[in-house]
């Protein structure tokens, strides 16, 4: 299917256009007068008067007067941005002037906190809210896609773009974790983790939740607590701040019925088939290059290869000459037959054509019935998201369904009954293949373009099946993961003195269950006419099930209490309780030996094992006490406190419980009186302070309880694999919170009728008492250091907001648009660790997280004749011989020792090694554009990160290309971009300097060794990964009420929608295979794990980002 | 009642009656996976499951049985870059590791089951718990061998440290003290330790009486020589001490250990009267040959238990290109017992007549594979993946399925009688209790195997072997009997690149230098050729080759200078086949340096000899 993007526009337009003209009302009078401030009595330019239901309108001169044709039964509507709007019906008057009241709304609209609400004015903690209709347009797969960049301070760091994946969610910072090569001399990845998590607590409606799972046009306001003053009520499962989601309530009091729906064609980020060169011929003369590269010396050309991967009996210079003239053939014959019968391919197979089409589609429906009465106020919402897969051959298919029923029953004024139930199902079932890889990996490895996937005789080639195509093609094999999740809450609302005297009590259940599938297939090859193989033996077929129960309870009860006590007393006390239950069960079980492909049942498999059973439990309980008091003196002196004391099952009994208070400060100077002066522009003017602490227990469950588990044993005694254990785990010397402070200052101004709001915080978050390995011990003792509360680190930080809303006429129509700009950035370092020996891979007193090491470089060597001039430098390999030659990555030696070294590797001596930049994503922005005509509606959204490096790690063959692996990709952004060398003499030289080419030599593995030019990270191929990324454009179009007054519709609006559609970033000068936005490693979806490093799994071999193309349509009834 | 009770009181009323769950411990709870470590090792079973822990860890892996460093690295195998260790002035502490916690955690496991396995007592038999006690302390001595092969001196640890403890912050205790509580714990296994069916199985897998007694003879003979041989503790530099065992004691432990196995009658030659394969036998199938084996990692291509020894030796990329030498073919004696003549002689024609164990350990002749597809075909050597020449056949399945996978399914023999009698012959040879009886049962019984005559040395029709004698001549020492060399050849025709043998042996013999000893100070030395056969290419096992300036699978590229790395000839235009590289030795490579980064954690620790 192609359906082409212009196509969307078109039909879009041409809706627009049809409304557009639709205009006619019958205008017999006119009508005049001024509008002017009702406070001071200047008139007001600009402001639109209207009549109601149409596009009629006319925006007032500069002494404030306007004029408008209309009938008697109209209805004029004036409105001006910081004003009330006001609405009076014509009847007879030719003269109308409106007086129009300041709209103090704005800044005394309330904002979502911990366990209730706070008026703007009152708060004094970093809290953000964002409206749900900023998200109303964006069909991603899940909510946490569309609030990347949206506010300052909150970081969604995806891990890849599968449907089912929300990524991590951190607010101010990041993860500590990382993963690194394991020593100086070993490529092998090597994970570092520090600390406890420190993902953001989500809680949906106050019951701890998942972005993922949620109906996005559910969402109310997201609200962000972001310092530790805010999130102080949630205590240690708030230490890093809480994202608080409120769905929506009924609000009208007749019946309406809201229908949203999609369709979306999404495309891939990345089109790895136009990238990677699919011509045979060329990607085999290259490869035999690149091998030859591997042993080149001045004295020997290098060795031929043999064999592609060292697969037998394939490759030799005939075999390259043959392939030559079959491709000057046009590659019309693919088959041959060698010396031993085997078949021999002359192939000119782009594979990743064969797995992927070029687009995928999406598409979502949503109904919201809402009714109210005095009684009983109900809302029901149900919605379907549906996403295609990305793969030509193979099912992939995710389907969610969300259904939320949310009411209240009024038992009297003082007395409310609630409910609000929520039921999720995901399902995603994606193609599966593993021969001890990642799909895309795999296809680096055995995706040639020299092979094909069939056989002349139809049978398939061992090619067809290592790659996976045939697994795909014949979709036996899958991966599927399902789940179902329902969730009640009842909650009762007591309200004895109104809007003074609140309590509230509610009581959750929530259920998870999770059902995973995997199912792998025997598969068979032929490689010779008439012999099959196995590639997959029945024995080693196997089916996976994982069965995850999550049983989950939680209670609170709350009270608040608002007196009334006069102009300028402004007191707000919330008190509660908290109490939460965990329990969480896991199954697994595979078995062997499929026989039938299609019917992967454990009663139709002959394997002899139940292998790898798992079952396990853990479960845990916390009970909390908070309560905050926030007090206004005259609006303008603001004090808060906080506190909540917690205790958890998770520790041992005698450091259970924690206290963990916070104190906030708030000083309004625009209410003072000696800025009465600014009043006429001033509206708001607040200075703010706080500092406090919470307790963080996101550790697993049983760490102080000394534990002996069993386990299958690997090896095989007497035909069986027995159970085994080993010496119980080391507790640890004590255990107790890891404890996060917070100080942050931030500034709040809003001016010229809060057209123009500001806002920024600078912060500094510590977390002390982090759980780490206690200090180096002495290798005889044996184990790893107890671990206790030893580590500590530091997160320095700010955030700005910046927004201008206003109001203009634009061909006599309003034309309302704002702009939002944020921009924030946080640096962390390590505080406290134990590494004696100062290890510069791991964590050090003093790192700044996210930093790399690496060489410096300068440019190539031109000429043997130089680089033999140069230090030695045992980075390079060529032949036998540890040394470099013309066309190599020139180092340089930055401690004068007359040789590249990486020292010890320790802070003390680390040789040349120098930091070369640094990884983690600085000063991230997000820039919104939002403009409204006529009912026309546009909004940009853009996002990025301002600074960021990257370094290509091992195996990364969509950057390295065959200086990863020879039998690697062919890169066409590489080609005709290396250095040509002349090896005519012993003197090689390159010949094209003048050219500037980027890649140096080819060398096969010189970017995966140990030690390796291109395996060790320096400056010369170091990448910025900064960008800037047009996330969200919409247009919409909002049909006019006139037009819809006959019909049973009232409001209707068509929108279009892209998502990610424009990328800008310095990325792309070298590779055009990256996502800036998301470079990691392939996923465990698929087998083969997530190892990185030497062997490992690169960088880009996870699930692409998409490019959407959505075409909407809302209407409510 | 004070605060906090009475808020965690509301608390578990408020759970109670939400969950309903026990209500004194919500904020108490434990896994039910696991089992609190207090109440462990009560059982027999208890018991049991902890011992399959340390076979589960400690048990040597496939790799370590037959691709052991300690092999691939001496002076026999040719390898594409050799070790760093022996790389001229390449190694220093600082690259060295093995001092962290994780290279102890093997005796820390140990000394967790013989501190705490008393709650077992009376609970089971005495002769179970004993048998027990005697595996932990089996594996406590093979840990503390490990480290005194590795680092000489090292700490005797014998109960599970605290962080605190004062044994971390001393110097190293000396290898004498060592090696006698080793011996001691090795004494109380092989007494203690049954032999009865349970641990006894077929799949030669548990450590029982015999495995503890055939890795006393083994420890005790490496032991033995290191006294007899090295003048010195290589750790400290000065004489021994002698305050424990002599070397002719640790000669004759050896000797009493392989006396109990020989008379028991339990094991014996795996000899089938086929010599072209019984010896291949041991070390190409999926089922070992429980006849002479005595412990094994066993493989299961059912069971998916493989590994991928065969793509080591058959991959041009994934392993050192390991190539037997010259110097190891010539060792093998021809079939009348005799030493061959000359080994200017061409591939395809220096097996003839060989010791049937030659064509087992290095392909031959008449060798075959089985390609992908088809059926089994001759093959000849990959020269990109051997380095001079000649091919392994030990440890590879014949089977191409194997060459770029880890699908190999031959279990490996980690103990065999075979050794057990080799190290008989040489502990008495030692100790000058050589008599022409045991020669026949041991060295003699070896080579009748293999087809080979037994010619007892000095007796009528011994041919001194001027190869051997010149091989092991080293200068200012006298030259070793014909006894010890023919034992010293048998050891290597028969225990080629298993278990690391071949290293060990050098240093233990005080040989070290051979490691970097190379044919005319050049480099490994390979496969002969005529004149001829370098203009106009030479056949192997059908297959056609030739020198040219290409190395290929069916070629090598000569370099006009011998300079690291390249490929040369002995004689300029023909002769052996060099590969030139050039490794360095010093006396202080009989022991790894401590890795530097041990010291800042204990200053009391002492480095090497010469390391420093």
């Amino acid at each position: 299917m192609k359906i082409k993007l212009e196509q969307f526009l078109i039909s879009a337009l041409v809706l627009i256009g049809m409304s557009l003209s639709f205009n006619a009302s019958a205008q017999t009078l006119t009508v005049s007068g001024v509008v002017y401030d009702a406070k001071t009595n200047e008139p007001v330019i600009g402001a639109a008067v209207m009549v109601k239901g149409t596009t009629n309108g006319f925006a007032t001169n500069n002494d404030g007067t306007y004029s408008l044709k209309v009938s008697p039964k109209d209805v004029l509507v004036c409105q001006f941005f910081g004003y009330k709007t006001q609405e009076v019906t014509v009847g007879n008057r030719a003269k109308i002037d409106f007086a129009l009241q300041e709209d103090s709304q704005l800044l005394e609209q309330s904002v979502v906190v911990g366990y209730g609400t706070l008026k703007k004015t009152q708060l004094v903690g970093a809290v953000e809210n964002l409206s749900g209709e900023a998200l109303e347009d964006r069909k991603t797969a899940n909510v946490a896609r569309s609030l990347q960049g949206q506010i300052a301070g909150l970081n969604i760091v995806q891990s890849d773009g599968k449907p089912n994946h929300e990524g991590s969610i951190y607010i101010r910072g990041g993860s500590r974790s990382y993963s690194s090569r394991k020593s100086m001399t070993s490529a092998s990845g090597s994970g570092h983790s520090f600390g406890n998590s420190s993902g953001a607590l989500v809680l949906v409606d106050g019951v701890e939740g998942s972005l993922s799972q949620l109906n996005p046009d559910d969402i109310e306001t997201i609200a962000v607590l972001k310092d530790a003053a805010s999130s102080a009520v949630y205590g240690s499962r708030g230490a890093y701040g809480v994202i608080l989601v409120t769905t929506k309530n009924p609000v009208s009091d007749k019946v309406t019925v809201n229908y949203n729906g999609a369709f979306t064609l999404n495309r891939r980020n990345i089109i790895w088939e136009d990238g990677i060169e699919y011509d045979g011929y060329t990607w085999a003369k290259s490869f035999a290059d690149f091998f030859q590269g591997n042993d080149r010396t001045p004295t020997s050309a290098g060795t031929f290869p043999n064999a592609v991967n060292n697969i037998d009996g394939t490759f030799s210079q005939s075999y390259l000459e043959e392939l030559g003239k079959r491709a000057s053939e046009g590659y019309k014959n693919q088959y041959g037959l060698n010396a031993k019968g085997e078949y021999v391919y002359y192939g000119n197979t782009n594979w990743m054509k064969l797995f992927y089409k070029p687009y995928n589609s999406s598409m979502t429906h949503n109904i919201n019935i809402n009714a109210s009465s005095k009684k009983i106020s109900y809302s029901l919402s149900g919605r379907v998201f549906d996403q295609s897969g990305i793969y030509k051959i193979g099912s992939e298919n995710f389907t969610t369904y969300n259904f939320r029923s949310k009411g209240a029953i009024k038992i009297n004024d003082y007395f409310k009954i609630t409910n609000n139930t929520a039921f999720f199902t995901d399902s995603y079932v994606q193609p599966f293949f593993a021969y001890n890889m990642t799909h895309l990996r795999n296809l680096e490895h055995r995706g040639q373009p020299i092979f094909v996937p069939t056989n002349e005789d139809g049978t398939h080639t061992y090619w067809g099946e290592n790659t996976g195509y045939w697994r795909y093609k014949e979709e036996n094999d899958y991966n599927s993961d399902k789940s179902t999740n329902f969730q009640t809450t009842f909650g009762i609302e007591l309200e004895p003195i109104k809007d003074v005297l609140k309590f509230t009590a509610d009581y959750t259940y929530k259920a998870r269950r999770y059902v995973g599938d995997r199912v792998r297939t025997p598969s068979q090859y032929s490689g010779a006419p008439g012999v099959m193989s196995d590639l997959i033996q029945q024995v080693d077929s196997y089916h996976s099930k994982w069965r995850n129960n999550t049983n989950y309870q939680t209670a609170n009860a709350v009270l608040t209490y608002t007196p009334k006590l006069g102009d300028k007393h402004d007191l707000n006390v919330v008190a509660g309780w908290n109490l939460e239950d965990s329990d969480y069960t896991r199954y697994y079980m595979q078995r062997k030996g499929i026989i039938w492909n299609e019917y992967p049942s454990y009663e139709l498999m002959d394997g002899i094992d139940y292998a790898n059973p798992d079952d396990y439990l853990t479960s845990y309980g916390l009970i909390g006490f908070f309560g905050r008091v926030n007090y206004s003196f005259l609006k303008r002196y603001i004090v808060e406190v906080a506190a909540r004391y917690d205790g958890s099952s998770k520790f041992p009994t005698s450091q259970q419980w924690g206290f963990f208070p916070s104190v906030s400060l708030g000083w309004r100077l625009s209410e003072e009186p000696f800025m009465d002066w600014s009043d006429s522009w001033l509206d708001n003017f607040k200075i703010r302070a706080n500092v406090g602490s919470l307790g963080n227990s996101n550790i697993s469950a049983y760490r102080f309880i000394e534990l002996m588990s069993v386990n299958k044993s690997s090896v095989l005694f007497d035909g069986a694999f027995p159970s085994y254990t080993s010496q119980a785990t080391i507790v640890p010397d004590g255990l107790t919170w890891e404890t996060v402070t917070t100080y942050d200052v931030g500034l709040d101004l809003d001016v010229l009728k809060s057209r123009l709001s500001f806002s920024g915080d600078y912060y500094i978050r510590k977390t002390d008492d982090v759980i780490i390995a206690g200090p180096e011990l002495p290798g005889p003792y044996g184990a790893t250091s107890p671990s206790g509360n030893y580590g500590a680190f530091k997160t320095n930080g700010w955030e700005v907001s910046l927004q201008w809303r206003d109001q203009v006429m634009l061909l006599g129509k309003p034309l309302s648009y704002n702009l939002k700009a944020s921009l924030w950035d946080s640096v962390t370092e390590v505080s406290e660790y134990n590494n004696t020996s100062g290890d510069i891979l791991n964590y050090y007193k003093g790192k700044k997280l996210g930093e790399i090491w690496g060489f410096r470089t300068d440019g190539y060597f031109l000429s043997n004749a130089e680089a033999n001039n140069w230090v030695i430098d045992k980075f390079h390999k060529n032949g036998n011989n540890f040394r470099e030659y013309a066309g190599d990555l020139k180092f340089i030696d930055l401690d004068g020792d007359g040789e590249i070294t990486t020292g010890s590797g320790t802070l003390e001596d680390h040789g040349d090694l120098d930091r070369i930049g640094n990884v983690s994503p600085r000063y991230t922005f997000g820039f919104n554009v939002g403009l409204n005509w006529n009912g026309i509606g546009v909004d940009m959204f853009f996002q990025g990160v301002g600074k960021r490096d990257w370094y290509p790690e091992v195996e990364s063959g969509f950057f390295w290309g065959q200086y990863n692996r020879p039998y690697g990709f062919l890169l066409k952004s590489q080609e005709g971009n290396m250095v040509n060398m002349d090896y005519s003499t012993t003197n090689w030289t390159v010949t094209n300097a003048s050219e500037h080419p980027y890649w140096t030599r080819q060398v096969a593995y010189s970017a995966n060794r140990n030690v390796g030019p291109l395996t060790w990270e320096n400056d010369y191929y170091l990448q910025s990964a900064a960008y800037v990324r047009l996330k969200n454009l919409t247009v919409s179009y909002t049909f006019p009420k006139k037009l819809l007054e006959k019909t049973f519709i009232s409001k209707a609006k068509v929108y279009f929608t892209t998502e990610n559609l424009f990328t800008f970033s310095p990325i792309y000068k070298h590779t055009d295979m990256y996502d800036p936005e998301v470079i990691n490693n392939g996923d465990s979806d698929f087998d083969g794990g997530t190892q990185t490093g030497l062997s490992g799994v690169g960088e880009g071999y996870s699930y692409p980002m998409l490019k959407s193309f959505t075409f909407g349509l809302s209407l409510t009834f | 009642m004070n605060m906090k009770s009475f808020l965690i009181n509301i608390s578990i009323a408020a759970a109670v009656a939400l969950s309903m769950s026990s209500c004194e411990d919500f904020l108490t709870r434990e896994p039910t996976n696991s089992v609190p470590a207090s109440s462990y090792f009560a059982t027999e079973n208890d018991l049991k499951l902890y011992c399959n822990g340390l076979i589960e860890s400690y048990l040597p892996s496939f790799t370590s049985v037959a691709l052991n460093g300690e092999d691939s690295y001496s002076d026999l195998v040719a390898t594409k870059s050799g070790s760093d260790f022996y790389h001229p002035g390449l190694w220093n502490a600082s690259k060295q590791t093995g001092w962290s916690s994780g290279n102890f955690s093997f005796i820390r496991s140990c000394n967790y089951m013989l501190d705490n396995m008393g709650r077992a007592k009376g609970k089971v038999t005495d002769d179970i718990y004993n048998h027990y006690e005697g595996v932990a302390r089996f594996w406590r001595a093979y840990g503390h061998f490990s480290k005194v092969m590795q680092y000489g001196n090292t700490p005797w640890l014998d109960h599970v440290l605290q962080k605190d403890d004062s044994i971390l912050y001393v110097k190293r205790d000396d290898r004498e003290y060592v090696m006698h509580k080793v011996l001691e714990d090795m004494d109380f296994a092989a007494t203690n330790c049954l032999a009865t069916p349970l641990y006894f199985t077929s799949g030669r897998t548990s450590v029982n009486k015999w495995v503890v007694l055939a890795y006393k003879a083994r420890l005790c003979l490496f032991e033995a020589a290191y006294r007899k041989y090295h003048s010195t503790n290589p750790s400290t530099g000065e004489p021994w001490n002698n305050k424990y065992e002599s070397a002719d004691d640790f000669y004759n432990e050896c000797i009493s250990a392989c006396e109990e196995i020989m008379k028991s009658g339990v094991f014996k030659l795996h000899n089938t009267g086929k010599p072209q394969t019984d010896f291949s036998e041991l070390f190409k199938s999926e089922t070992i040959p429980t006849d002479e084996v005595i412990w094994s990692r066993q493989a299961s291509e059912e069971m998916s238990v493989t590994h991928n020894v065969t793509w080591y030796f058959r991959s041009a990329t994934y392993g050192q290109k390991y190539s037997p030498t010259k110097d190891l073919v010539d060792m093998f004696l021809t079939l009348d017992g005799t030493p061959i003549e000359t080994d200017e002689v061409s591939v395809s024609d220096e097996f003839t007549n060989r010791d049937w164990r030659l064509c087992q350990t290095v392909s031959g002749p008449g060798y075959t594979y089985t390609p992908l597809t088809g059926t089994a075909i001759l093959r000849g050597p990959d020269f990109s993946c051997c380095i001079v020449g000649y091919e392994f056949n030990k440890w590879c399945i014949d089977n191409a399925l194997n060459y770029s996978s880890s699908l190999s399914n031959n279990s490996v023999p980690i103990l065999r009688y075979g050794e057990v009698l080799l190290d008989y012959a040489e502990a008495k040879a030692e100790t000058g209790g050589m008599t022409e009886e045991i020669w026949a049962e041991t060295i003699g019984a070896l080579r009748q195997r293999a087809g080979v005559t037994n010619v007892y040395p000095g007796s009528a029709g011994y041919k001194k072997d001027t190869f051997l004698s010149d091989y092991y001549k080293v200068e200012g020492q006298t030259p070793l009997s014909d006894l010890l060399l023919e034992i010293r050849r048998e050891r290597v025709t028969e225990l080629c690149y298993e278990n690391g043998t071949r290293g060990s042996d050098l240093k233990r013999w005080a040989l070290g230098s051979f490691i970097a000893k190379r044919y005319n100070n050049q480099g490994w030395r390979g496969i002969y050729l005529t004149a001829d056969e370098v203009k106009k290419g030479f056949k192997i096992n059908g297959y056609d080759y030739t020198i040219s300036t290409k190395t290929t699978s069916t070629s090598y590229a000569l370099a006009n200078s011998g300079a690291d790395a390249t490929w040369s000839l002995s004689k300029g235009s023909y002769g052996y086949l060099i590969y030139n590289y050039k490794l360095e030795w010093a006396d202080k490579m009989y022991l790894d340096p401590i890795p530097k980064t041990a010291f800042p954690l204990n200053e009391n620790l002492d480095q090497n000899f010469g390391w420093n």
